[in-house]
């Protein structure tokens, strides 16, 4: 199907940006457009105008600044997969990146506009969830920063006004040679996540984990931090029996509200039975997988 | 709002059809033509400019047959505005030999037997000349994984993967002796 007619527009700076989104009557900020293309084919969304952020330099940058990382929101998927940088002090977001889409897509695809779409499935908003992110987004009237667990407003839409642009991505960096993990399961490889599953660990220098961070993707609109499990290992010598039962955690989380069970094929066919284990094996699966890393 | 009366005041006050004079690079020569804003790269290519070896399959970014090489890197040229590729260099599969002479993984292709309907062989040539260069030495899985985001129907990947390897050792052999 041929795409509804919309009006373009292509500003070169942000405050220009803003100043169309602020005075448009329902304008849509066009990122790398490998999700919002396929959706204007398929008309499940129609916009009267679209704002293509792709001439804004501004946008794409990626760097790091007293012990955090920031990422404009146009930096490309490709860029940060192929980063020196990134592979050396954020490397899960390249175990992330390497099963998110294709390569073709990763040319075009961005962070924010990864988060700005906000499917269940995005493996950044996993990534960005087990870091704490703080999504910083501006308007022509000002700017404001969001943390991640505030991020989801409910399914599919982030908790932005229509005058709002996400700008700039940021969390806190982990220690170096902090343990790594994220691994997924997908109808085939690099398909959208059914259920994902990312960890963090550093190791106190004598057998025990001294912090971590988990997540599941998949299991409701938004990741779900496995505090419970975080808790549950923090300061442990860590053993096959204690991620076992850490990982059993998964399954006291809420699924997806009843009217979005079944939007969207990732989920229409897989029972929430069936993801709250995946769930759970994937979880335990990057525990491992990560403290194996912090202890190398 | 009621779907029928937005349209009806969008025609008044806004202008969808708006055209543009797209200006690029296609294969090394310069084009240029008009077209309207919401043309894909992929309807521009095939429609305004009449090269028709970029193929249009699923046309929703999941086929990848519509693959071709901006900039040096593989996109979808169906999940492109044509006015999004103004003033960059678009590589199509109808770039890829030199004088008539197909290019090695062209070649390699054709020994291999890589192909039967060939619908998809545009979008896994361009994908691929896109991995090699990056990657010159490929192990078979990774050929698998580059190859996650085009579908071929016909082949069973299995001469589309053993193409790629081949053409990736007789591009090293002439990296090697140049």
């Amino acid at each position: 199907m041929a795409i509804a007619a919309f009006s373009y527009h292509d500003p070169t700076s942000v405050p220009e940006a803003l100043k169309l989104l602020e005075k448009l009557e329902d304008a849509k900020p066009l990122a790398g457009g490998q999700s919002l293309v396929p959706y204007l084919f398929f008309r499940m969304q129609r916009h009267r105008h679209l704002i293509d952020l792709n001439n804004i330099p501004e946008l794409s940058y990626c760097s790091t600044e007293d012990g955090f990382l920031r990422i404009g929101a146009m930096t490309r998927q490709r860029t940060l997969l192929e980063s020196g940088l990134i592979a050396e002090i954020c490397p899960i977001l390249q175990d992330a990146l390497h099963v998110l889409g294709h390569q073709a897509t990763r040319t075009r695809g961005t962070i924010g506009g990864s988060l700005s779409n906000m499917d269940p499935s995005a493996d950044l908003f996993g990534v960005s969830a087990l870091h704490n992110a703080i999504l910083r987004v501006r308007s022509s009237r000002g700017e404001r920063e969001i943390k991640v667990s505030d991020w989801a407003e409910t399914f599919m839409k982030p908790s932005m006004a229509q005058n709002e642009m996400l700008c700039e991505v940021r969390w806190k960096l982990w220690p170096k040679g902090h343990g790594h993990a994220y691994q997924k399961f997908a109808k085939r490889h690099h398909d959208y996540a059914i259920v994902a599953s990312g960890a963090l660990m550093t190791h106190d220098g004598g057998g025990k984990i001294k912090q971590v961070s988990l997540v599941v993707i998949g299991l409701g609109i938004k990741p779900t931090r496995l505090t419970e499990a975080e808790e549950m290992l923090t300061g442990k010598a860590p053993t096959v029996e204690l991620f076992a039962e850490a990982a059993k955690s998964v399954r006291q989380y809420e699924l997806y509200p009843e009217e979005f069970a079944n939007q969207g094929y990732p989920r229409r066919f897989v029972s929430a039975e069936f993801r709250r284990h995946l769930g759970e094996v994937y979880a335990r699966r990057v525990m491992e997988a990560a403290w194996q890393r912090a202890i190398r | 709002m009621d779907r029928a009366i937005a349209d009806a005041q969008l025609a008044k006050t806004e202008n969808p059809e708006a055209t543009r004079v797209v200006t690029l690079t296609v294969n090394g020569a310069p084009h240029s033509a008009e077209t309207t804003t919401r043309t894909t790269l992929a309807i521009f290519l095939r429609e305004d400019l009449r090269l028709t070896g970029t193929h249009i399959g699923c046309a929703h970014g999941v086929c990848g047959a519509c693959t071709v090489m901006m900039d040096g890197e593989s996109v979808r040229s169906c999940l492109m505005f044509a006015v999004q590729a103004h003033g960059h260099d678009i590589l199509t599969v109808e770039g890829l030999s030199n004088k008539g002479e197909l290019a090695p993984l062209q070649a390699c292709f054709r020994a291999h037997h890589a192909l039967q309907c060939g619908f998809c062989t545009p979008g896994f040539l361009m994908t691929l000349t896109d991995f090699l260069r990056h990657n010159p030495n490929p192990t078979e899985s990774e050929v698998r994984q580059a190859l996650t985001g085009n579908l071929c129907r016909c082949t069973g990947y299995k001469n589309i993967v053993a193409a790629a390897l081949d053409a990736a050792k007789q591009m090293r052999a002439n990296a090697a002796a140049a």
